[in-house]
């Protein structure tokens, strides 16, 4: 880990921690605040998994009334930001496998099969933005737990330890989680295992 | 490169760190661990750009930020109305109310259920010219929630050291839920649920509930407010 990462994580967990002392109180305007902190980062993160925004906000509301409710009950056990993303996390999950997903993955890989047939991959790995799209279909075909791992860890950023205290899994399922995730998409997308110009492009978040 | 009696465990392994290596959250000893077994590993190299493709795809999606304003004013007014339905106890309050100091503040009982029938007996006048407010219908629907129920509802007091458990316990008795209070005098508002959603509760129910209420040891006080009939 960057030391540099590490320390502004360090920083923002007791913040974080000082805040939700505070809620703890029923102080209105810490609540506030860390509404107004997790509300952009759940919302972008649920985003991704929906179209509907009120979806998302029903979530996102859901899971900071439970974090109102039991803020004193938080014992410092995991950082801040994993126990809400964590009740968040589960809240998620129950929406969105009430969902028909399987006639919607079922759909997409016609798509995908449509999509390949066409050549319309051809170069999708080299454009930033065709390469999101094409992945979004990919990851579309993973089962909810996988692409959830995938998501935690690249798009929110998430240590592997953090990952498991936000799904209540042991670490090794996570690792296998991810494992499965990653080989599946391979195969679903073989391009992302191809050359391309930008081979070398440094990640940036 | 020299293949180590190790190396196809060492190997495994490499390969489960890699996306955390990507997204730079490995502990520093295993970092320096996986930096040592890439430089070794030509397929733990091609796996590793591969995620760093991954990564910066997932990256480059496109995010809409929503302006949180509006779900906040519907979050903190749903706060409103639960904590309009929490149990709330002042024991502060109550305590200082009573003179009570603590368990053996018994020989003052006797003037605290006094005061507090007085206040009562005008609490009870008030609220019988009040309008009864009906359970406000949650705009805002949690998931443990039920939809509002037709229902019947009482004035408690509770004895002063009654404790949350036991508060609880008459309570869920006689299935009420606190829907008001405390008052200054100490009196909760409580609504009667019917057995299905949408029942009305007889008067024989609301008598029921109440004879309950007044032999729970926990209950100082306690009258029916309305009653609904049963069609």
């Amino acid at each position: 880990m960057h030391l540099a990462t590490e320390r502004v994580l360090r920083d923002r967990g007791a913040e974080e921690r000082a805040l939700l002392r505070r809620v703890a109180l029923r102080e209105r305007s810490a609540f506030e605040q860390l509404y107004l902190d997790y509300h952009r980062r759940l919302s972008r993160f649920l985003m991704r998994f929906s179209e509907s925004y009120e979806a998302a906000e029903e979530i996102i509301n859901d899971t900071m009334m439970i974090v109102w409710d039991k803020a004193a009950d938080f014992r410092g056990d995991s950082q801040v930001s994993t126990w809400i993303i964590g009740i968040a996390y589960r809240r998620m999950l129950k929406s969105f496998k009430h969902r028909d997903v399987r006639r919607r993955a079922e759909t997409d890989a016609l798509e995908m099969e449509a999509f390949e047939a066409a050549g319309e991959g051809e170069g999708a790995a080299d454009a930033d933005g065709a390469r999101a799209d094409w992945l979004a279909r990919g990851m579309r075909m993973l089962p909810l737990e996988q692409r959830l791992t995938l998501e935690l860890a690249y798009f929110l950023g998430h240590s592997c330890e953090e990952i498991a205290q936000i799904t209540a899994c042991p670490v090794n399922t996570v690792k296998t989680r991810m494992f499965h995730a990653r080989q599946r998409l391979r195969q679903l997308l073989p391009r992302l295992a191809e050359p391309t110009a930008d081979t070398d492009k440094p990640v940036t978040r | 490169m020299s293949v180590a009696d190790d190396f196809p465990l060492e190997h495994e392994w490499a390969v489960a760190q890699l996306p955390w290596y990507v997204n730079g959250r490995l502990q520093p000893a295993d970092q320096l661990r996986l930096s040592a077994h890439l430089k070794r590993c030509e397929a733990c190299r091609l796996d590793l750009e591969v995620e760093r493709r991954l990564a910066q795809g997932l990256s480059a999606r496109p995010v809409v930020d929503y302006s949180p304003q509006a779900s906040l004013s519907r979050m903190m007014q749903a706060i409103d109305r639960s904590e309009r339905r929490r149990t709330w106890l002042p024991w502060r309050s109550r305590a200082r109310r009573a003179g009570d100091r603590g368990a053996s503040a018994r020989p003052s009982l006797i003037g605290v259920v006094i005061a507090q029938a007085a206040g009562l007996a005008v609490l009870a006048t008030a609220l019988a010219w009040l309008a009864i407010r009906p359970s406000p219908e949650a705009a805002y629907r949690t998931l443990s929630r039920p939809a509002a129920a037709v229902d019947a509802q009482l004035q408690v007091v509770f004895v002063d050291h009654a404790t949350v458990s036991q508060m609880r316990s008459a309570l869920a008795g006689v299935s009420g839920a606190v829907i008001a209070g405390p008052s200054r005098a100490g009196a909760f508002q409580i609504s009667l649920r019917g057995a299905q959603q949408g029942d009305a509760v007889s008067a024989a129910a609301v008598a029921a509930a109440v004879t309950r209420l007044r032999g729970d040891p926990a209950v100082l006080y306690v009258a029916p407010l309305n009653a609904a009939a049963a069609p």
